[in-house]
């Protein structure tokens, strides 16, 4: 049980610090918390795990494997929040250096000619 | 001298009288309306004289308010302006508040002026009544709590900065609903913070972008944020 709280606990600081650090994003963040409130809910209850290995057809692996692979998906998990984050960030900047170019340049004006008829 | 930046998402209706409103009533200003990917492309018409002093710029898709504002920002620091001031298209911001919040920021008396909103007849304005109260409460008893400060209305998104305020935002990245982003970044950063009254317009066209589902991933957001922040230790 320590395992596991620390397990959690070292997750949520790991969250708040990319969060922080503006590596993750908010939406990402609270998705990874609910993933993570829903593993650790079902590891209280081993009867949810080998129901869930009869499920997906798993067999009856050990436990320690079990926990292993979910904290290795948890993993891979942050790992693919923060890159899709990153991703997300470089589109915001480019459309930000867009925008930035185009009114600096003036190139908005002719747009904003066609677009606004004089009244009348 | 002054920069209204109006961000606009399917929000028509008011655009060309409130951007008319704006330039007469602030002779020296411009106005930059941000269309965020409006399903119909936003125009509007103004009276000759005051073409020249309006710009509106199209994101094709919608990319959020946070990435609207990050382009205002931009746009205001290449320019000379002195104060850039929030209003949204929907018109329930009162045009006639804003020196309220131009002055102190124009006597450099503060980074940033935060509206806070009130309404006389139905106490805090919200279309989701007595819940929007409760957690609007929440939120601020919980930013009292961790990070030790006393602003009431986190989700107000009419306010004016300074070129210093705009400096620090500018490296950001903003996020999709930023208002409660960039205070907790300005009080983490020590940012002078004024905040005054003003009684906010009901809504009279068009309807909010957030809805039940949005309002509640926006109050997620908001905890998330004031906590991350009181965790990195910065009370005031």
């Amino acid at each position: 049980m320590i395992f596991r709280l620390l397990f959690v606990l070292c997750l949520v600081l790991s969250i708040f610090w990319l969060v922080r650090r503006n590596y993750l994003s908010l939406d990402f963040a609270w998705l990874l918390f609910l993933m993570l409130a829903a593993v650790f809910g079902v590891s209280l209850s081993p009867w949810a795990v080998e129901n869930l290995a009869t499920v997906f057809d798993f067999g009856m692996p050990a436990m320690a494997i079990v926990a292993l692979s979910i904290a290795a998906l948890v993993g891979i998990c942050l790992v693919l929040a923060v890159e899709l984050t990153a991703l997300k960030k470089q589109n915001a900047l480019l459309l930000r250096k867009l925008a930035n170019l185009e009114l600096s340049a003036g190139q908005f004006r002719d747009s904003v000619d066609d677009q606004l008829p004089t009244k009348e | 001298m002054i920069l209204f930046f109006i961000p606009s998402f399917n929000d028509y209706e008011l655009i060309s009288d409130l951007v008319e409103t704006l330039l007469t009533s602030h002779t020296q200003a411009r106005v930059l309306v941000v269309d965020d990917g409006s399903s119909v492309p936003i125009s509007f018409s103004l009276d000759p004289s005051l073409r020249d002093r309006a710009a509106l710029y199209r994101l094709e898709t919608n990319s959020g308010l946070g990435v609207a504002t990050s382009i205002a920002i931009d746009h205001f620091l290449q320019s000379s302006f002195k104060v850039l001031v929030r209003v949204d298209a929907d018109g329930q911001h009162p045009v006639s508040e804003i020196s309220k919040l131009c002055q102190p920021v124009l006597q450099e008396l503060t980074d940033i002026v935060w509206a806070e909103r009130l309404s006389d007849e139905k106490g805090f304005a919200g279309s989701f009544g007595r819940w929007r109260e409760r957690t609007k409460g929440l939120t601020c008893w919980l930013a009292q709590t961790a990070m030790g400060c006393s602003h009431t209305d986190w989700f107000s998104g009419f306010f004016a900065m300074s070129r210093r305020a705009a400096e620090g935002f500018q490296a950001d990245y903003l996020e999709r609903y930023c208002e409660v982003q960039m205070l907790c970044l300005a009080y983490a950063r020590r940012m002078r913070i004024e905040t005054v009254m003003v009684h906010q317009i009901d809504r009279v066209h068009g309807e909010s972008t957030i809805k039940l589902f949005g309002g509640f991933m926006v109050v997620l957001r908001a905890w998330l944020l004031i906590l991350v922040h009181a965790s990195a230790r910065e009370r005031l």
